[in-house]
């Protein structure tokens, strides 16, 4: 799950021409030389270099528009979390659109924002936290010096705290306003166990309204540090120029004396196997969810191309799963999905359907996996689809720089940039027994947590019972 | 998906004056038009080409004068259910054969029922042009509408209708309407009225309905790419060459009357957080101040997330949006677990913008964000796309989507705060939260006070 604090506000395509006059008369401070330590890739589109201070700095040059992305990430989030900080590492990353040395507090911010024409957001999720902006390029050093006084000085003052403590509660009622929230909740605790607040980015309620500031600064020190973060700069600029830039402007954030990178053991599903069922109110249709423990990008790397291209040729619209549990009707949808993360991995299958036909469809899920090793269940003609289906989303992803540099922010954090350098070529290489390798290794006769999710008036009517309560603690 | 640049937006106005006083020269706004070339085949088919060079990417779309607005109750559904078979299966492209095509390809081609307009599109990388175009007009001019199609999308539009619930969010806007639209009003239909339909439509009732498409006004088709505007005309020309269609007339859309008794809908349900929708008139698409309003909708927005979230942290979401058709709709969404006083601070944000004479540099600034925005949602070349057809059904021209910036430019003070005086002065409000944490004096209190502001 993401969670994604603000809004999309104001930002660059017309205000770069006016940007672009104010540049020019103005008259920037000298620009450092700065050499920092190249870092080989292949991947044209691209390139890395490390800062003195560790912190990675990753180019995206793209001339076609005049508009920058900065992005800042950080290796951290709900897997850099102890039980009781959980959620914080979120309201930090709210903290961060308040005010910090230059900018004493949110109004100046904002009035910032709007001066640079800055596009902005941020969002936190299990392993990576982003703060982004688009702006005119023309305005890209304020736009470094607008990143580095927000990641590196913050005030984490009381009374924002107290401020934006309110609105995040709020975001997290409205998660919790949502029928499915509960089963969300159990899921993750039956998959992880007693690491299930390592996976959860929104966090628990009771933590966010105890925070206090000394654990935002806990957290800042830990994680949101040049050693643990890298800055993408994506769009218009001079790429001879941009690392002189980013040294003058970040160069004085510092790594704590001693810091480390916070460890971070994997953790593997499934903690308690289970087929449960859940009633809420106010559910009209039913679901099913299946969830396995699927491979960690790091450790079980050469399985994460096969899970991706099972779960593509499962959505063939020709294929026999489409054909099967989609276009017959049986389902209104059905599909499979595997969610790319370092420390943890899961795999899920998931269907919407009427109520009468849940049980039935979740049994036949379940008896349909071990079909998916079999010759012919999937063509040759499928597999080549769903391969050249990734090549041509890359194709539309490159297209787009400003999408393209958040998305290689997110990569660097869970994969490393090599694992994505090499992707469309490693996915070329795989082979259909590898996909029937894959379900072999992690699928087939493997332990899972299956959920059907209705209304009371449906469970009843189908002969269902709720059976989720007990089945384990769930902190809130 | 079929995401793209903003490259020809922004290489289209190669050069802007300093300041929002003159947002985008003369002569970029010229260029930008004359990338686009507007053709009319003897069929009377509208064709809009835009040229985006080097992209690699193409879209099209197919405008058509229908939706629900022009059906009549009992009918309304139609539209969304039968645009949304079309790109199923077609003649010459079997299901079977069609779905090799999209998944060989990774194209994207969809046909969506709108209220006032409805179309269908499709992108694609240019370099399949030849082998897509076929298929898409196919889709377009000649829909199989199989009978098990037909059938299990209408399970699954009567699946989907039934979720918007669900999401207390989105139900909101339900809630509302059911006090904002009266019965037989073009614009209503709400999820009961729309399941209710669905139970008692045919596939037969489809099949007329498509074939009166067919023999409605000639569609608008807008086209963004990279390839040569020959090759792209030559291909359509065969395609939508003839069409026997007539024009008709349209349908009479009135705001719907204020009842002072009846400004709260509430859907009881005990969440933690309330959602709120309020609704009132704005002004439509090709009214006079349709500009001005589109500015003054944006300094809503910004100035409702100033208070009601950065100032008095009462709501993690809020915003104002406008919907802009023959008749205009304005709407506010917020979430907050404490709703009077979001109320209040709502109505602070209202009288401001009805008692405040902004000054020049806030209102430059606003203009400069709104144009950002604005041009922001036409990125995509799908998205440019659907920005000339927008313009085009409401103006019979793609010229005042280029000129926005200029008209922009005339938009005043005393504008905005006569446009605020104007639209914000009766709300109506639809609630999803505990029916007794929720006071109705508080609305009409809240009516009241905006009503007043001068």
């Amino acid at each position: 799950m993401t969670v994604t604090t603000m809004r999309v506000a104001l930002s660059g395509a017309l205000t770069f021409f006016s940007a672009l006059a104010l540049a020019k008369s103005a008259s920037p401070a000298p620009v450092p030389r700065a050499n920092p330590q190249v870092i080989e890739n292949g991947d044209p589109s691209f390139s890395v270099s490390k800062m003195r201070n560790g912190l990675e700095l990753v180019m995206v040059p793209s001339a076609k528009v005049p508009l920058a992305t900065i992005v800042v990430a950080a290796k951290a989030g709900a897997m850099t979390e102890t039980l009781d900080i959980n959620g914080l590492t979120h309201l930090w990353e709210h903290m961060f659109f308040k005010g910090n040395k230059r900018l004493p507090n949110q109004e100046a911010f904002m009035n910032r924002v709007r001066e640079l024409g800055i596009m902005f957001n941020g969002d936190t999720s299990a392993e990576v936290v982003r703060y982004y902006f688009t702006l005119p390029s023309a305005y890209l050093e304020e736009g470094l010096q607008f990143m580095s006084d927000a990641i590196a000085t913050p005030l984490l003052e009381q009374s924002e705290l107290e401020k934006e403590r309110r609105v995040v509660l709020d975001e997290y009622d409205r998660d919790a306003s949502s029928p499915s929230f509960d089963r969300y909740n159990l899921t993750r605790v039956l998959t992880y166990g007693p690491n299930e607040y390592r996976r959860d980015a929104l966090g628990k309620r009771q933590v966010i309204e105890t925070a206090t500031r000394d654990q935002l600064l806990r957290i800042k020190s830990e994680v949101f540090t040049p050693g643990n973060c890298a800055l993408f700069v994506g769009g218009d600029f001079d790429r001879a120029m941009l690392p002189g830039l980013v040294e003058k402007h970040f160069g004085s954030w510092a790594n704590p004396a001693g810091w480390k990178p916070v460890a971070r053991p994997g953790i593997k599903g499934i903690h308690k196997p289970a087929d449960f069922v859940m009633t809420r109110k106010d559910v009209e249709n039913s679901d099913v969810q299946i969830t396995f423990a699927g491979p960690r990008a790091i450790i079980d790397q050469k399985d994460t191309y096969p899970a991706d291209l099972l779960s593509r040729m499962l959505s063939h619209k020709n294929g026999r799963f489409y054909k099967k549990f989609v276009d017959s009707g049986l389902t209104f949808s059905a599909g499979a999905g595997y969610y790319t993360q370092a420390d943890a991995g899961d795999f899920s299958i998931f269907a919407s359907m009427q109520p009468a036909k849940a049980k039935e469809v979740r049994d036949m899920l379940l008896k349909e996996i071990a079909e998916w090793r079999r010759p012919g269940y999937f063509t040759r003609e499928q597999l080549e689809d769903a391969k050249r289906g990734f090549q041509i989303e890359r194709k539309f992803e490159l297209n787009k720089i400003s999408e393209y540099t958040k998305s290689l922010a997110f990569w660097w954090a869970i994969t490393g940039l090599d694992y994505y350098s090499g992707y469309l070529d490693r996915l070329q290489a795989t082979r259909m027994s590898d996909v029937q390798g894959f379900v072999s290794r992690w699928l087939v006769k493997k332990p899972y947590v299956s959920s059907i999710f209705m209304s009371p008036e449906s469970a009843g009517k189908v002969g269902l019972v709720d059976n989720s309560a007990g089945l384990a603690e769930v902190r809130k | 998906m079929k995401k793209t640049l903003l490259v020809s937006l922004l290489v289209a106005m190669p050069a802007v004056a300093s300041g929002a006083a003159n947002l985008v020269k003369k002569e970029s706004v010229e260029a930008q038009k004359k990338s686009t070339t507007k053709v009319v085949l003897d069929s009377g088919v509208t064709v809009i080409l835009r040229r985006v060079p080097d992209s690699g990417i193409t879209s099209i779309a197919v405008g058509f004068d229908s939706g629900s607005a022009q059906l009549p109750a009992g009918r309304k559904v139609l539209s969304d259910w039968a645009m949304s078979v079309m790109a199923r299966a077609a003649k010459g492209f079997p299901k079977a054969k069609l779905n090799a095509l999209t998944e060989r390809y990774s194209i994207a081609m969809g046909c969506d029922g709108g209220i006032e307009f409805s179309n269908c599109a499709m992108t694609s990388l240019s370099s399949y042009w030849k082998e897509a175009f076929p298929a898409f007009a196919a889709v377009v001019k000649q829909p199989a509408f199989d009978a098990t199609d037909v059938k299990i999308q209408k399970e699954r539009m009567v699946a989907s209708f039934k979720a918007m619930s669900e999401n207390p969010g989105s139900w909101s806007n339900d809630v509302v309407n059911r006090i904002y639209y009266p019965a037989g009003h073009p614009y209503r239909l709400l999820r009961d009225e729309a399941l209710g339909e669905l139970g008692k439509l045919t596939r037969d009732d489809i099949i007329t309905y498509h074939k009166s498409l067919m023999a409605g006004p000639p569609p608008v088709i807008v086209v963004v790419s990279d390839m040569e505007d020959n090759v792209v005309l030559a291909d359509i020309r065969r395609a939508f060459g003839s069409w026997s269609g007539k024009r008709r007339d349209g349908v009479t859309v009135e705001n719907p009357a204020f009842d002072p008794a009846n400004i709260l809908s509430i859907e009881d349900r005990d969440i933690p957080t309330a959602y709120m929708r309020f609704k009132f008139p704005a002004i439509g698409a090709a009214g006079k101040d349709s500009v001005a309003s589109r500015l003054v909708f944006e300094v809503f927005n910004e100035e409702l997330w100033d208070e009601v979230r950065t100032r008095k942290s009462l709501s993690y979401g809020v915003g104002a949006a406008q919907v802009q058709m023959r008749k205009g709709i304005g709407s506010i969404s917020v979430s907050t677990s404490k709703p009077q006083e979001t109320l209040e601070a709502i109505a602070n944000v209202i009288q401001k913008m009805k008692r405040k004479s902004f000054t020049q540099a806030e209102l430059d600034r606003f203009k400069v964000v709104f144009s950002t925005s604005y041009f922001l949602t036409q990125e995509t070349h799908g998205g440019i796309a659907g920005a000339l057809l927008g313009t085009y059904n409401y103006y019979g021209s793609t010229d005042p989507l280029y000129d926005l910036p200029a008209d922009l430019e005339r938009v005043t003070i005393e504008d905005v705060q006569r446009i605020s005086q104007e639209l914000f002065k009766q709300m109506r409000v639809g609630v999803v939260y505990a029916k007794a944490k929720f006071n109705p004096a508080w609305m009409t209190a809240f009516n009241d006070k905006i009503k007043s502001a001068k």
